[in-house]
C-alpha cells in the first residue's frame, strides 16, 4: 500500500457488483476500486446494483479505507447530471474517472436485434460519453483530471461473434481519441485499456465447457487467464501523475492475445 | 521511494550518457535507472560512455542506491555474451 493516488478522487462506474468472497473475483472495476483505495484516492463506487455495491463499499470502508457508494445507470444523462453534482457539492473536485461500466453480447451479425445492439451500445458506449462529458465538464474547471475508458481486446479485433460487443467497443477507443484532443486544452487526460480473456463474471459461464476454456487459452501467448487485479494496476498508472504524459492512448493489458 | 521493484536485477542499455546536473536531463535511460533503484532494484547501467556512465553510477551509489556500471556496445554480440555469461 503505497500513496500515488493520495489527494485524488476518483469515481469507478460498474465497481459494485461483486464482493471480495465473490467465486468470480472483484471483476475490473472493484478490483481497481480497491486498488485506488490502497493508493489512498477517495474511491467512489457506482452501480445499477444497490445492494451489493452498497455492500462492498463497506468491505472497504472495513478495511480502513475511503469508499462511498452512489447508484449509477451510465445509459441516463440525468443520472450522471445528478452523480457529478453531488460530487462537486461534497468533493469539490473529481480528479479520476473509470469508464467501466459494461455488458456483453454474444450473438453473430445475422442473429443481432435491435435491442441487442441498443443494450450494447447505451452502456458501453453512449455510458463511456455520458461519463467522459459530464465529468469533463466538472475537471476542467480544475484544469487536470484523468479519464479511463475500459475497452476490450475486442474493441482492436474481431471474431465470429459478440456482434454489438465488437461495435461498442471499438467506438469506445476512436471517442477516447476524439476526446483526449478536446479536452487536451483543459489538461484532462482520456486514454483507454484494453483487457485480453480475463477471469470475471463476464467469462464465468464458459468455465462450464472446459473444452471451450481449453480452447481459449491455447490462443493466449502468455497461457492462461489474466487477472482483474492485473487489469486494475494498468488502470492505476493510467490514473496516476506516473502518466501526466499519456493521453490519447491504448494500453492492451492482453498477455500478448492481439499481437499475434 | 517504494518497493515496486524489490528483489529485481535489471539491465539497462544506453543508461549511463548523463549525470544527476546534465542540462537534458537524465535521458530515457538514466531516468530509468534512477526510478528502477528508487522502487528497490538492482541496476547494471550500461553504455559506451564509460567515463560518464561510471560517475553516473557513482551518484547513484552515493545517494544509497544498488547500482553497478557495465560498458555494453548493444551492437556488438560478444559484448552481450560477455556481460550476460561472463
Amino acid at each position: 500500500m503505497t500513496n500515488r493516488l493520495e489527494g485524488k478522487v476518483a469515481l469507478i462506474t460498474g465497481s459494485g457488483g461483486a464482493l471480495f468472497d465473490s467465486e468470480s473475483g472483484l471483476g475490473f472495476g472493484g478490483s481497481s476500486a480497491f486498488r485506488f483505495c490502497q493508493e489512498e484516492a477517495t474511491v467512489i463506487v457506482s452501480d445499477i446494483n444497490d445492494d451489493i455495491g452498497r455492500q462492498f463499499t463497506e468491505e472497504l470502508k472495513e478495511k480502513g479505507l475511503n469508499a462511498h457508494y452512489q447508484h449509477l445507470d451510465v445509459s441516463k444523462e440525468s443520472e450522471w447530471k445528478k452523480i457529478i453534482n453531488w460530487i462537486e457539492k461534497d468533493f469539490g473536485r473529481l480528479d479520476i474517472l473509470v469508464n467501466n461500466a459494461g455488458v456483453t453480447s454474444s450473438p453473430d451479425i445475422f442473429n443481432t436485434n435491435e435491442s441487442d445492439w441498443n443494450k450494447a451500445n447505451n452502456i458501453n458506449s453512449k455510458g463511456c460519453f455520458l461519463g467522459t462529458k459530464h465529468a469533463g465538464i466538472l475537471m476542467k474547471k480544475n484544469n487536470s483530471g484523468s479519464i479511463i475508458n475500459i475497452s476490450s481486446a475486442y474493441g482492436i479485433v474481431a471474431s465470429k461473434a459478440s456482434f454489438a460487443y465488437h461495435a461498442s467497443k471499438g467506438s469506445v477507443i476512436a471517442m477516447s481519441k476524439a476526446a483526449a484532443i478536446q479536452l487536451a486544452p483543459h489538461k484532462v487526460r482520456v486514454n483507454t485499456v484494453c483487457p485480453g480473456w480475463s477471469d470475471t463474471h463476464f467469462t464465468m459461464p464458459l468455465f462450464d465447457n472446459p473444452e471451450r476454456v481449453k480452447t481459449i487459452i491455447n490462443t493466449v501467448p502468455l497461457g492462461d487467464w489474466i487477472p482483474s487485479d492485473q487489469i486494475a494496476w494498468g488502470v492505476v498508472y493510467l490514473a496516476s501523475d506516473e502518466s501526466e504524459w499519456v493521453t490519447g492512448t491504448e494500453l492492451v493489458i492482453d498477455a500478448g492475445w492481439t499481437a499475434q | 521511494m517504494t518497493n515496486r521493484l524489490d528483489g529485481k536485477v535489471a539491465l539497462i542499455t544506453g543508461s549511463g550518457g548523463a549525470l544527476f546536473d546534465s542540462e537534458f536531463g537524465l535521458g530515457f535511460g538514466g531516468s530509468s535507472a534512477f526510478r528502477f533503484c528508487q522502487e528497490g532494484a538492482t541496476v547494471i547501467v550500461s553504455d559506451i560512455n564509460d567515463d560518464i556512465g561510471q560517475q553516473f553510477t557513482e551518484e547513484l551509489k552515493e545517494k544509497g542506491f544498488n547500482a553497478h556500471y557495465k560498458h555494453l556496445d548493444t551492437t556488438n554480440e560478444t559484448e552481450w555474451k560477455k556481460l550476460l555469461i561472463g
